[in-house]
Parts: structure tokens; C-alpha cells; sequence
């Protein structure tokens, strides 16, 4: 891990070049928007940056980009917490941060929140941002996927400022709500109106005469024979959040979810 | 001497015996004095001789597919013809048919019994008319689609006793049957659901045996109607006798025993792919992917079944129901009403789409 982030800490030069001077309320080494895999043009980190920076300092609470080549032979998510970490990353006393780290080779990312972060990003909250930020990132328009992110934090962040962070039985009414509850509305008309039908004819053709069965089948060969087997593996959750609501945080005082992009 | 047969009277005063379904006697109307179906027909022996032949066959013998009527017994039944569905309906000399019992026609005209087997069996009517009735106004109840008017606008005294014609036929089946059937297996590995499906051929060879599979054999009666209405207690029948004909009316079969069996032998062959399935034991889904049934008759009978039948119009449309004579069991298709049916779909499609989008606007998305 110290040789990989030792790797990580040169490729990200390039990245301190463009840093915007370290907050004083902040002891971070790295700028918030960190592009290890030179996906972003200067001007899109900058102005990137400049943005994280806004959001940070309004809602005292880091909003952090990492991109890197690969997370070497770390999963993902010890990866996130061994950058947040090693750069100091968090606001204030509490190191209050919300980190999304991408790694470019297998394409996964790990939205990863600490101190604050993890009430103002619950497991639900970080599905659900990650399904708004995901289709930027599916096609490869980081530009328009990151600023989605820094935008969504900081309406994450006001909320759980609020009191009402984004979470489990929170009404969300959304365009695919409103689709999906238009269909399930006809199929369910469908139904109570097929069943009240039914009960309206009720002359039908029998097509068995179980009635009138006289003694037991006589059955005089049994044969069953293996023919093949097929494996289906699906991948559970695409992240790996969830639950029936909160945050739930592991001994290191990180939350995370996880995925492909 | 035919019309003593058959227009049975009552021992004590001479007075019309009626058939009663509830106690199942023959009830005198003038003296109400009641007596066994069997008693009169003692009485009447010498004469009705093939009440006898039917006694013995109880006793076991193998029916011929219906006998003849006696000329005592011709000579004593009535024969109407509708001249709007061709039904031909036949009744004792006691009883008037006002209208037919299939289409409502007023206009039936008296005919001659020409052809016409005699039944080997007959089920008597449990039912009262009464009973039948309130049955068909049951009928009526919870059904949300049903025009308000209708029921209030058809006739329900119009309902009429039938006994229907059936061909009761004894069988056995013998074939194979193969079935495509799955087994599945689900468990997590690291990050991945993996489900593993087994697929199987089962291959079933059996038969089974029949008794009594009735096919109604008048074209006039639906068989939608005559198959719904079923099951009857066979356990039940009687070794027919014109003495259970007062009060009601026959219909003459029209469809021959060996053109109503391709109905049985479908149901016998429905019945065995079915029982054979259920031999496919322990897996997740069954499905059938070839039968070979064949089906050999028996043995067959022509019998009598009770049913009440009430047609009636409404909207310039005939609707007909049918109650099972001994089981009260009914049938018959409803109109619908399509204001009520596009109010329901609008209401419960409200219903859904509301409860779809507080689950899903809550939990999903």
C-alpha cells in the first residue's frame, strides 16, 4: 500500500500544479479535484476545483475527486480510505469528506464518506447519487459527471444540514417514478378489471374429467434424465450499499459504495 | 291403458301426480297423499316395461346406448317443437309447455315423438324452483359490472325444469407424456448471485379408467353451460321411469353417442396428461413437451340430468343460465355494463399509480 500511494503521490504533480492554495481549515496535501489519469483538461480541473472548493468551505464538509490508472492490488474501497487518509483529506476536527475515487483500468468507483459525510450520505443517499452521476461516467464525460457529483453533494449536504438527509422513505417523486407508476397503474387496472370480467362468464368448456376418475393412475414407467445445467452469475447491487436505511460505517469511520461505471 | 301409465294417478282419489324434488315422491295435487316413485310404478308394472329392463341394469348389467319407448309410453308424452332453435321437448300429458326453455319462444307447437331413444338412466330434481331462483339472484350479487337494470328488468319466473340429454360414457386411457422440468440453486459468490439451473426430460407412461363422463347430446344446450354446471353424483341415479317426467320437460338428444364421445376423450385425455404430470415430482417448474393418449370407449349410456334453465333477453340480447338440478350449482355469462367497467379501470388504475409512486418515489428510485 505505501509503495502504491508513494506512486500515487508523483503522478499527482501534475494535479498539485493545479491546486488551488490549501484551505487554512484544512491540512489536505492534494487539490479536491484530483485527475491522476489526465481525463480532464486544465481548464475543466481548474474549474472543478474551483467549484469543490465553493461547495467545501459552504458546507464545511470536503467534496473530493480522485481519478487514478488502477488501484494496484487494493480493492477499491481500502484504496479510498488509505487517499483520504494519506492526504489529509476532511473538514475541520471531525474530517468531515465525501470522496469519489475512479479507477480507470478495471472502471470501478467507490464513493466513500467520512466525520459529517457519512450523515449527510447514507447508503441510500450514495445509491442514489451514484445512479444520477453513473450515466456521465458510462460515457465517459467526466467533465459533465463530476460536476453532477459536486452538485449533488452540495444538495446532499444542505439537506442533512437541514436535518433531513436523503434516505431511505424519503418521498422522491422523479421522472421514472412518474413512468413506472403510470405503467404499474394500467397493469393494475388490467388486472381488477381481467378478474371483475371473469366473474361475469362463468360458462366454460371442462377440458378434464377428474370427476369421474374411477381408481388411481395406473403408471407403468418413471423416467427422468438429466439434460444440462446452466450458470447465470449476476452481480449483486451494482453497489455495494443498501439496507433499510442510515449509514452504516465500518470500524475505520468510513462509509462506502462501490461499483462498476 | 297409455295415458294410465304415463299420466300417472293418484291410487287414492285418481287426482295427477306431480314429482315432487324435494321429497322425491310422486305427490297427488288434489289429496296431497305422496308415494314412492317405486310404488306407483308397482303399481303400474305390467305395463311399463321397460322401467323393468332399467331396475335390472341397476342391479348391473351393461345398458345397451338407450332403449326404446314403449307404445304405452309414446302414446302417453307430449312432443313441442320450437320453431326459433328446432329444440324438441318432451313432456308427460300433465305438463304445458308455455315457451321454450332455451330461447324464450313463445311459439312452440305440439309435435309427435318419432326416433327419439328411451333413456337408461335419469337423475330426479333435488332442486325446487324456488330454490333455483333465488340461486340465480345470488348469481346476481357482488358482481360490480352487472347493468343495474338487469336484473330487474328480465323475467325470472320464466324459468323452466329441463331434463337434458347426456351421453354418460365409461373409458380408459393408455399413453406417454414427456415433460421438460427445472431444478435451481442459488447462492452468493463474493459479489456475484449465482443461480444454477438443472434441466431434466421426464418421461411418463400410464392410464387411467372412466366412469361416467357426461357429454350433454342436444346441440340446443351450450356446452359452455352443460360442462360448468357439472359435477352431478352419479351415486344418485335412477333406472329411468316416465314417472319423473310430471312437472317437467325432456329434451331429445340430437347428437349421437359416437359424435359427443370426441368431447369425452378429450377430457380423459386432459385428465391423464394431468395425472401424469403430477408424477413429476422435487422440481422447481414442469412443463409438458409431448403426449401420446389413447382413449378406448367401454361402455355408454343415455341419460337424463335435471337442470333448470332460465333464457331471458335483455338489450335485444338472449342470455341463458343454467342450474344443476340436484347440486344448485349455476351458470351463465352476465352482460357488462362499460360505464362501469371504464369507471373501475380509471379508479383502479388511480389506485395503483398513486401506490406504485409512494413505494417506488420512497424506496426505489
Amino acid at each position: 500500500m505505501k509503495k502504491r500511494l508513494a506512486s500515487l503521490a508523483l503522478l499527482l504533480i501534475l494535479c498539485l500544479l493545479l491546486a488551488l492554495p490549501v484551505m487554512a481549515d484544512s491540512a489536505r496535501e492534494l487539490p479536491l479535484v484530483c485527475d491522476a489519469s489526465g481525463i480532464l483538461t486544465e481548464e475543466q480541473a481548474e474549474e472543478l476545483n474551483a467549484k469543490a472548493e465553493a461547495y467545501s468551505r459552504q458546507y464545511s464538509c470536503d467534496i473530493i475527486v480522485v481519478v487514478v490508472d488502477d488501484t494496484d492490488f487494493y480493492d477499491v474501497e481500502t484504496f479510498t480510505e488509505g487517499v483520504y487518509n494519506k492526504y489529509n483529506f476532511g473538514w475541520g476536527s471531525d474530517r468531515s469528506g465525501v470522496i469519489l475515487l475512479l479507477s480507470m483500468e478495471e472502471r470501478d468507483y467507490d464513493l466513500a464518506a467520512y466525520g459529517f459525510g457519512n450523515t449527510a450520505f447514507t447508503d441510500f443517499g450514495k445509491d442514489q447519487l451514484m445512479k444520477d452521476v453513473k450515466p456521465y461516467l458510462r460515457k465517459n464525460d467526466w467533465y459533465g459527471g463530476f460536476s453532477k457529483y459536486l452538485d449533488l453533494c452540495a444538495d446532499y449536504l444542505r439537506r442533512a444540514r437541514d436535518g433531513k438527509p436523503v434516505d431511505r422513505g424519503l418521498f422522491r417523486l422523479s421522472a421514472p417514478v412518474v413512468i413506472w407508476s403510470l405503467v404499474a397503474g394500467a397493469i393494475f387496472a388490467l388486472i381488477v378489471t381481467a378478474v371483475l370480467k371473469a366473474r361475469m362468464k362463468s360458462a366454460v368448456l371442462q377440458t378434464r374429467a377428474d370427476d369421474y376418475l374411477s381408481g388411481d393412475l395406473r403408471l407403468e414407467y418413471a423416467d427422468d434424465r438429466f439434460l444440462r445445467k446452466d450458470v447465470v452469475r449476476v452481480r449483486r447491487n451494482e453497489g455495494s450499499g443498501g439496507g433499510r436505511g442510515g449509514t452504516s460505517i465500518r470500524s475505520s469511520g468510513f462509509s462506502h459504495h462501490s461499483g462498476k461505471f | 291403458m297409455a295415458e294410465s301409465i304415463t299420466n300417472y294417478q293418484c291410487p287414492a282419489c285418481t287426482g295427477p301426480l306431480r314429482f315432487d324434488p324435494v321429497t322425491g315422491k310422486l305427490v297427488c295435487e288434489y289429496c296431497s297423499s305422496s308415494y314412492d316413485t317405486s310404488e306407483i310404478e308397482a303399481l303400474y308394472a305390467q305395463a311399463d316395461e321397460h322401467a323393468a329392463q332399467a331396475a335390472q341394469a341397476a342391479a348391473g348389467e351393461t345398458q345397451p346406448e338407450g332403449s326404446h319407448w314403449s307404445e304405452a309410453e309414446a302414446a302417453g308424452l307430449k312432443v313441442y317443437n320450437c320453431p326459433s332453435c328446432g329444440a324438441e321437448l318432451i313432456c308427460d300429458q300433465t305438463t304445458a309447455a308455455t315457451s321454450c326453455p332455451y330461447c324464450g319462444n313463445p311459439s312452440i307447437v305440439p309435435g309427435e315423438l318419432s326416433g327419439a331413444l328411451r333413456p337408461d338412466w335419469v337423475i330426479p330434481f333435488k332442486l325446487t324452483k324456488e330454490k333455483a331462483i333465488a340461486a340465480l339472484k345470488e348469481h346476481y350479487r357482488k358482481k360490480p359490472l352487472l347493468p343495474k337494470l338487469f336484473s330487474s328488468q328480465n323475467h325470472l319466473e320464466e324459468i323452466k325444469g329441463v331434463y337434458a340429454p347426456f351421453w354418460l360414457y365409461d373409458g380408459e386411457t393408455e399413453g406417454s407424456a414427456t415433460f421438460h422440468a427445472t431444478k435451481v440453486r442459488s447462492w452468493n459468490q463474493g459479489a456475484y448471485r449465482v443461480t444454477e439451473t438443472s434441466h431434466f426430460q421426464c418421461e411418463r407412461r400410464g392410464g387411467l379408467s372412466f366412469r361416467r363422463i357426461p357429454v350433454d347430446s342436444s346441440t340446443k344446450m351450450p356446452d359452455e353451460h352443460m360442462d360448468a354446471i357439472e359435477p352431478y353424483d352419479f351415486g344418485e341415479l335412477q333406472p329411468f321411469s316416465t314417472a319423473f317426467l310430471p312437472g317437467y320437460m325432456a329434451d331429445k338428444y340430437d347428437v349421437d353417442a359416437a359424435t359427443a364421445e370426441e368431447r369425452a376423450r378429450k377430457r380423459a385425455e386432459g385428465s391423464t396428461v394431468g395425472a401424469l404430470e403430477a408424477t413429476v415430482k422435487g422440481y422447481a417448474t414442469v412443463s409438458k413437451e409431448s403426449a401420446d393418449i389413447s382413449y378406448r370407449r367401454t361402455g355408454s349410456q343415455y341419460a337424463l340430468l335435471p337442470v333448470w334453465l332460465l333464457s331471458t333477453k335483455w338489450n335485444e340480447k338472449n342470455y341463458l343460465f343454467a342450474v344443476n338440478g340436484q347440486t344448485g350449482k349455476l351458470v351463465g355469462d352476465l352482460p357488462i355494463d362499460k360505464g362501469r367497467l371504464a369507471a373501475w379501470f380509471c379508479g383502479s388504475f388511480l389506485v395503483g399509480a398513486v401506490i406504485a409512486a409512494l413505494v417506488l418515489g420512497t424506496i426505489v428510485f
